[in-house]
C-alpha cells in the first residue's frame, strides 16, 4: 500500500535520511523503531509531504505522493497523529474532530463521531471543552480521534504514548488494539518495545537515516543483541 | 441635551459599525495569515464606487449592495491570487511596501476610470425619512438602517466563524497551519476565501457608508487608519475584540467631537477651549489607543489560542551577500554621486536651469530624512510607519516661530530637533512596548494623531497649512534666500550626518542595533538593555528628521499637515528600501531615485501613481537589497572592526544589566 524507495531528506544542508526503503501492505500494522534523533519523525514528515525529498520517491496505492503538498497527500488516505499531539487549542473537542473530518463519500465511513466517542469515552464528556484546556492524555486521544475522523487508509502514529501516565498509556494502547481489530492499517512509532511486539506484525529499525533491520515480532523478541545495539538508550 | 446625546451616541455606534466591518477583515487576515494589508482601504473605496455605480445603473439600492459585496469579493480573490499570496512568508516591511504599492495602483486606477470628481451616492427613497426613536428626537432612517445592516453582517460573520465548518477550519488554520493541511485541508484555498470575505466586508462598509461620506479616490485610506486603531485597541486577530473596540472608538470619537468643547469650557476659558478642544477631540482615540496599549500591549481582547504576533525576522538580512552586478563600478559611482551633488549649482548655472538647484535641495532634504529613518528601519529593524511626523514637527516649529517673529535659524533649527526628540521619546516609550505589526500600526496611528492635531491648528492655517512668513536667518552667515547658499548648507549637513551615521553604525551602538535587528532576545539575554538602545535610536532619528523638516519648511516656504500625511511616511520608507536598508549611501540614492522617478513619471502622465505603485510592487518582489545592492562590494573583505571607545559620554545610559 505504502512504499518508500531510497528516500533521502534534509533540513537545509544537514542530511537526515540517506535512502530509506520501507513497504507496508494493506491491513498491516508496522512499526518504525530507533533511538532518538535517528530520523523517525523525519521519515513520517517526508511521507506526509512536510519535508521535501532529496532523493527517492514515495507511492501510496500506486500513486506517487512524493512532491505533493501535504493536503493532497492526506486526501489520498493518510492521516498523521503527530509528535506532540498538536490539537487545535482554540477549537472545542468536538470541533477538532469534525473540522477536518472526511466526507469524501467513500463507502460507509467506519469512523464517525459516535465511533470515536465509543473508543474514547472521556472525549464524549469533554465535547464542548476547548481543546487547549485538556490534559496531555486527553489531547492525545483527541489527536488520534481527529486523525481517525479523516477515515484514513493508513494511520500513522508518532510517539502516541510519550510522556503519559501508565494508566492513560494503557487506555491508549487498548484503543489502538481496538482500532487494529477493525482492520485499520497502522504505521506506529513508539519506544515501548514490549507493547509494540504484541501490537504489530512487522518492525523496521532506523539507524542514522537508513533502515538497518526489518523483521517480525518473534525475530525482534528473540534477538537481544539487536535490541541492545539499536534500541537501548 | 439628552435627546441630542442619544443622537450622538447613535452616530457613534454607526461609525463603530463601519469600523467593525473594516477591522473584521483586517483582523482575520492578520490573525490567520499574519499579513498586514494596507490595501484594505482601497477595497472600501472600490465597494463604494462599484456598488453606487451599479445602484445608479439598475436603480436599485439593494442591487448595489449585493454588487458591492460580490465585486469586492472577486477583486479580493484576484488580488490574493496575484499579489497577496506571495506575501505571507515575507517580512512585515515587505508586506507594508507591497500593499502600499497596491493602494497607489487601485486608487489611481479608480481615478482613471471614474474621474477625480467625487461620486454622489443618493440615499434610497425608502430610507430617506427619519424615525422618532424617542419622542421629539427624529433620527435619520438611513443611519439607523446602516446600524442594522452592519450589526446583521456582524452577526452573520459571528455565525460563519463560530458555527460553521468553514469557520472551524479558519480558526484551526489560524492556530496551526501545518496541522490543518496535514489533515487534508487546502489551507491556501482557505486563505484566499478569508481574504475574499475580508474584502467583501470592506466593500459592504464602503457601500453603506457612501451616502454619508464623499466617494472619491482614496476615501478608504482614512477609514483604514481608524480601523487599524480599532485593531490595535481590540487585540489583533480577534473578531470579538474588533467588535468591542470598533464601537468604543466610534462612540468616543463622535462624543468627543460633540462635547469636548463644552466639557473643556468648564475648566478653561472659552477661547482656550475653542482652540484646544477641536485638536484634542480629533486626537482623542489615538490617545485612548496609547493608554490602552500602555497597560495592555496585546489589546483589550487578545485572540485566544492564536500564536502571539511574534516579531518575525523583520528583514533581518537585508541585502544579498554576493557582490552586485555593478560592483566594480562602486568607486566610480560614489565619485559620480559626490561630484554631481557638489557641482550641481554650477552646472545649473551654466545650463541656465536654476530650478535644478531647488530640485537638488529637495533631494538633499529628503535624503536627510531618509537617512534618519534608516537608523531605525534599516539598522535596528523597527518598522516605523510614522516617520514623516517629525518632518512635520520640524516644519511647524519653524513656521510657528517665524510667525511669532523668532526668525533666527540658530533658535529655530535646534528647537525643531529638540522638540522632535522629546516627542519621539514620549511616543516611543509607548510604541516600543510592542513589536512587529503592532509597532507598525502604532507609529502610523501616532503620526496620524499629530496630522489631525495639526489640521486643527486653525490659527496656523488648519487643513490648508500656511505660507512661511520668512525663511530662517543665520546672522548674515548664510542667506537662505540665495538658493545656492541654501543648497550648500544642506549639502554640508547631509555630508556631516551621513558621516556621523557611518561612524555610529561601526561604533558599539551600531553593532548593538544590528544585533537587535537580527535577534533581539539574544541581545537581551547577553545583558544589553535593548529597550534603551531602541529608544535612543528612535530619539536620535527623530531629531535628525526634525532638522530635515525645518529645512523643508524653508525650502518650500510652506508649512502644513500634509508633511505628516501617512503617504509621506510611506515615501520615506520607500526611499530607504529602494536605496538599500542599512547601507552607507542607500538613503541618499533612494531619495534621489524616488524624487527622480516621481518627477519623470509625473511629467509623463497625471496618472503617474499607477506606474509608481507597480514599480513598488516589483521592488518588493525583485529588488532585494535595493539599488545599493547593485554596487555591493560583496563579502570579500573582512567586516570593518568595531570602533571602540567612541561616544564614551553616552555609556552610562547603556550600561549592561547585571
Ligand atoms: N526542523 C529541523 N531542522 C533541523 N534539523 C532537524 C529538524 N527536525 C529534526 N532535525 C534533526 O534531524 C534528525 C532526526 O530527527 P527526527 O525528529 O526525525 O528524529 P526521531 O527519530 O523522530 O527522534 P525522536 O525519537 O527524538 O522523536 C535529528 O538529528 C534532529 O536534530
Ligand atoms: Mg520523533
Amino acid at each position: 500500500m505504502l512504499e518508500l524507495r531510497q528516500v533521502g531528506a534534509a533540513y537545509g544542508s544537514s542530511r537526515v535520511l540517506f535512502g530509506v526503503d520501507l513497504a507496508i501492505a494493506e491491513g498491516e500494522v508496522v512499526t518504525l523503531l530507533g533511538r532518538n534523533g535517528m530520523g523517525k519523525t523525519t521519515t513520517v514528515n517526508a511521507i506526509m509531504g512536510l519535508v521535501s525529498l532529496t532523493q527517492g520517491d514515495i507511492s501510496f496505492r500506486g500513486t506517487r505522493i512524493s512532491g505533493l503538498p501535504a493536503y493532497k497527500v492526506a486526501r489520498n488516505g493518510l492521516a498523521l497523529v503527530p509528535e506532540g499531539r498538536q490539537v487545535f487549542p482554540n477549537l472545542t473537542v468536538e470541533e477538532n474532530l469534525v473540522a477536518t473530518a472526511a466526507n469524501r463519500g467513500r463507502a460507509p465511513s467506519p469512523w464517525t463521531l459516535e465511533a470515536v466517542y465509543g473508543l474514547f469515552p472521556a472525549l464524549a464528556t469533554l465535547a464542548r471543552r476547548s481543546a487547549g484546556l485538556l490534559s496531555g492524555g486527553e489531547q492525545q486521544m483527541l489527536s488520534i480521534g481527529r486523525a481517525l475522523m479523516t477515515n484514513p487508509r493508513l494511520l500513522i502514529l508518532d510517539e502516541a504514548t510519550e510522556g503519559l501516565a501508565p494508566r492513560i498509556r494503557r487506555e491508549i494502547w487498548d484503543a489502538l488494539v481496538r482500532i487494529r481489530e477493525r482492520g485499520q492499517s497502522v504505521l506506529v512509532i513508539d519506544k515501548n518495545i514490549d507493547m509494540l511486539c504484541r501490537f504489530a506484525d512487522r518492525h523496521h529499525i532506523l539507524e542514522k537515516g537508513r533502515i538497518v533491520w526489518s523483521g517480525s515480532s518473534q525475530e525482534l523478541m528473540a534477538d537481544e543483541a539487536l535490541r541492545m545495539r539499536f534500541l537501548s538508550a | 441635551m439628552q435627546l441630542l446625546f442619544v443622537e450622538q451616541l447613535l452616530n457613534g455606534v454607526q461609525l463603530g459599525v463601519i469600523l467593525f466591518l473594516m477591522a473584521a477583515g483586517l483582523t482575520l487576515t492578520f490573525g490567520i495569515m499574519n499579513l498586514v494589508n494596507l490595501a484594505h482601504g482601497s477595497l472600501f473605496m472600490l465597494g463604494a464606487y462599484l456598488g453606487v455605480t451599479f445602484a445608479l445603473v439598475t436603480g436599485s439600492f439593494v442591487a448595489g449592495f449585493v454588487a458591492a459585496g460580490l465585486a469586492t469579493f472577486v477583486i479580493g480573490l484576484v488580488l490574493e491570487r496575484l499579489v497577496i499570496r506571495h506575501l505571507y512568508a515575507r517580512s512585515h516591511l515587505d508586506q507594508v511596501m507591497c500593499t502600499v504599492g497596491l493602494v497607489y495602483v487601485l486608487n489611481e486606477a479608480t481615478r482613471m476610470v471614474f474621474g477625480p470628481e467625487p461620486l454622489h451616492a443618493p440615499i434610497p427613497a425608502f430610507l430617506a425619512g427619519s424615525v422618532e426613536l424617542i419622542p421629539g428626537a427624529p433620527y435619520p432612517a438611513y443611519r439607523l438602517a446602516m446600524i442594522g445592516a452592519g450589526l446583521a453582517i456582524a452577526g452573520l460573520l459571528y455565525v460563519l466563524i463560530g458555527r460553521t465548518r468553514m469557520g472551524m477550519l479558519i480558526r484551526a488554520g489560524a492556530s496551526n497551519r501545518v496541522m490543518t493541511s496535514v489533515l487534508g485541508v487546502n489551507i491556501g484555498a482557505i486563505y484566499a476565501v478569508v481574504f475574499g470575505i475580508g474584502a467583501a466586508l470592506a466593500g459592504f462598509a464602503g457601500y453603506i457608508a457612501a451616502p454619508i461620506l464623499t466617494v472619491y479616490p482614496g476615501m478608504g485610506d482614512n477609514v483604514l487608519i481608524l480601523a487599524l486603531v480599532v485593531l490595535v485597541v481590540g487585540g489583533m486577530g480577534s473578531v470579538k475584540g474588533a467588535f468591542v473596540a470598533a464601537l468604543l472608538v466610534g462612540v468616543i470619537d463622535t462624543i468627543g467631537r460633540a462635547y469636548l468643547k463644552d466639557l473643556m469650557a468648564l475648566v478653561l476659558s472659552p477661547v482656550a477651549a475653542n482652540t484646544v478642544a477641536p485638536a484634542l477631540a480629533s486626537m482623542l482615540i489615538y490617545i485612548l489607543m496609547a493608554v490602552i496599549l500602555f497597560f495592555r500591549p496585546q489589546g483589550l481582547i487578545p485572540a485566544a489560542g492564536l500564536r502571539r504576533p511574534e516579531a518575525p525576522p523583520e528583514a533581518s538580512d537585508h541585502g544579498p551577500s554576493g557582490p552586485g552586478v555593478l560592483a566594480r563600478w562602486r568607486v566610480p559611482a560614489i565619485g559620480l554621486l559626490c561630484g554631481a551633488f557638489l557641482l550641481l549649482p554650477l552646472v545649473a548655472g551654466f545650463a541656465d536651469q536654476p530650478f535644478w538647484v531647488d530640485m537638488g535641495l529637495r533631494v538633499i532634504i529628503f535624503a536627510i530624512a531618509a537617512l534618519s529613518l534608516d537608523l531605525i528601519l534599516g539598522q535596528t529593524g523597527l518598522v516605523s510607519f510614522g516617520h514623516a511626523l517629525y518632518l512635520g514637527i520640524g516644519a511647524y516649529v519653524v513656521g510657528i516661530l517665524a510667525d511669532a517673529g523668532v526668525e533666527s535659524g540658530f533658535v529655530q533649527w535646534p528647537l525643531a530637533m529638540g522638540l522632535s526628540a522629546l516627542l519621539a521619546a514620549a511616543l516611543s516609550v509607548v510604541a516600543l512596548r510592542t513589536s512587529g505589526t503592532f509597532f507598525i500600526m502604532i507609529t502610523l496611528a501616532f503620526a496620524q494623531m499629530m496630522f489631525y492635531g495639526a489640521s486643527s491648528l486653525y490659527d496656523y492655517g488648519g487643513d490648508d497649512g500656511m505660507h512661511l512668513a520668512v525663511r530662517s536667518t543665520f546672522g548674515g552667515l548664510v542667506d537662505l534666500y540665495d538658493s545656492r547658499q541654501f543648497y550648500y548648507l544642506a549639502l554640508a549637513l547631509l555630508v556631516v550626518l551621513a558621516g556621523l551615521n557611518m561612524r555610529l553604525a561601526r561604533a558599539r551602538f551600531g553593532t548593538v542595533l544590528k544585533g537587535i535587528r537580527i535577534n533581539e532576545r539574544r541581545m537581551e539575554a547577553a545583558g544589553f538593555p535593548t529597550f534603551r538602545y531602541k529608544l535612543a535610536a528612535c530619539v536620535l532619528s527623530a531629531a535628525v528628521c526634525g532638522l530635515a523638516g525645518a529645512m523643508l519648511a524653508n525650502a518650500a516656504e510652506f508649512v502644513g499637515p500634509q508633511y505628516m500625511d501617512w503617504t509621506r511616511s510611506a515615501e520615506l520608507m520607500i526611499m530607504v528600501v529602494a536605496g538599500g536598508l542599512a547601507t552607507p549611501f542607500g538613503a541618499i540614492i533612494g531619495a534621489l531615485a524616488y524624487l527622480g522617478i516621481e518627477k519623470y513619471l509625473s511629467d509623463l502622465t497625471i496618472h503617474w501613481r499607477l506606474g509608481f505603485g507597480a514599480l513598488l510592487i516589483l521592488l518588493v518582489f525583485l529588488g532585494r537589497g535595493g539599488l545599493s545592492a547593485l554596487f555591493a562590494p560583496g563579502p570579500a573583505g573582512q567586516p570593518a572592526p568595531v570602533l571602540k571607545g567612541s561616544f564614551r559620554w553616552a555609556r552610562p545610559f547603556f550600561r549592561p544589566r547585571a
